[in-house]
């Protein structure tokens, strides 16, 4: 079949066609009339209009792809940027919110109480910035085995978690882990390699800082969690280090999304005036 | 005789160029189900030229012959590679249609120049 495939290029139907004519005591050549040279030519403008377009299609198709990433580009970059914005005009909103609140409270006595309570709430969801002295730890992977076994030194999300909650217990105001401030519903979880806080992702080495009491440092590393952590370290090269400070500052977390809301009973000189 | 083979090409030539020319300036939108068969179909388009090149030179060309091998082998082609793609295995056959293709066309063009230059 191969060998038929190299030698009979040719259509055999030439041959075939040439071969009747022969035994006819025709000429061999075909005649040429009009109606056959025009659909000849017909057939010829057909190839050559399918190759024509087929070129500038292939041609004008690659510019086609890029410019088409490239406004996509454009687009993902534009819609950034109006979510940047957006997110800075909740900030000012909230910021004013804020301030109109105060500024209405702290008109009165009952007004200042109930200031007072929400600042406590606020610092304890952690909405609000804090600065005073704690400590920082810091876990770093230990580096990956030469010979591909399983790196036995990686800081997991148990290991963060459970410093942050040995720090809690050490009497902790504020916990951060890389920059990210911790509320009561913040999540500390692993996502296959990854470690999510909040569902955002930290990586290593992992800065955990906390403000609280100076015994904290004691505390955290007679605790369980840090003896564990110190034989770790020992063991698999985990880097644990715990470094007291004079002075930390810790940014306002963003906060839980409101789910449940209870209506305010409202008072006046200590008698209630109805609902909100 | 004579006056055939001295009007004989001109015809076509003109046709082929008409073609082209018509293709680049009308630049016509090919429907996107289309696309992946207009290469193939003009390879095929390709093979039947150099064909009837051939057959020209050994004088035993046929227009009828030409036209009919020409519209099969481009309806062929596509449809091995439809057949192809519904199967799956799309890009083999194509594969396998240009190989095919291409040797007929290279031993069609080596008998071209055996005419041409004797050699």
């Amino acid at each position: 079949m191969l060998r038929r495939l190299l030698d009979e290029t040719l259509d055999p139907g030439y041959e075939e066609v040439a071969a009747r004519r022969t035994a006819d005591g025709q000429e061999q050549s075909a005649p040429q009339n009009w109606t056959r040279r025009l659909v000849l030519a017909g057939s010829l403008l057909l190839i050559g209009a399918l190759s024509a377009v087929v070129i500038s299609q292939v041609r004008s198709s690659a510019p086609q792809r890029e410019e088409l990433r490239q406004a996509l580009i454009e687009d993902i970059a534009a819609q950034r940027a109006a979510g940047d914005l957006l997110a800075q005009r909740l900030v000012d909103v909230r910021d004013e919110a804020t301030q109109a609140r105060e500024q209405l409270l702290a008109a009165t006595t009952e007004g200042q109480d109930a200031l007072d309570e929400l600042d406590a709430a606020e610092n304890a969801a952690g909405l609000t910035p804090v600065r005073g002295p704690g400590l920082s730890v810091t876990l770093t992977d230990a580096p990956a085995p030469e010979d591909g076994r399983d790196n036995l030194g990686r800081v997991l999300d148990r290991d963060i978690q459970s410093v942050v909650n040995e720090l809690w217990a050490a009497g902790a105001e504020a916990v951060s882990v890389d920059g990210q401030r911790l509320g009561p519903t913040t999540s500390i979880r692993s996502a296959g390699q990854a470690i999510l806080v909040d569902f955002r992702p930290v990586t290593n080495p992992y800065l955990i800082e906390a403000i609280g009491p100076t015994g904290m440092f004691d505390q955290l590393l007679e605790s369980a969690a840090g003896r564990l952590l110190a034989s770790y370290a020992a063991a698999f090269g985990l880097g644990l280090d715990v470094v007291g400070s004079d002075q930390l500052d810790l940014l306002p977390g963003t906060g839980a999304a409101v789910t449940e809301a209870e209506p305010v009973e409202l008072r006046r000189n200590g008698a209630p005036v109805g609902t909100w | 005789m004579v006056r055939g083979l001295r009007t004989g090409p001109l015809i076509p030539i003109l046709g082929l160029l008409v073609g082209i020319s018509a293709g680049i300036l009308l630049d016509p939108s090919v429907p996107t189900e289309l696309q992946p068969y207009l290469p193939i179909a003009v390879v095929a388009a390709l093979d039947a030229v150099f064909g009837g090149i051939r057959a020209r030179l050994d004088n035993i060309f046929d227009a009828k012959v030409f036209v009919v091998s020409f519209i099969s082998n481009v309806v062929i082609a596509a449809l091995i590679v439809f057949l192809g793609d519904q199967l799956g295995v799309g890009a083999q056959l194509s594969t396998a249609v240009i190989v095919v293709l291409g040797i007929r066309i290279f031993g069609n063009a080596a008998a071209i120049r055996r005419h041409v230059f004797r050699a």
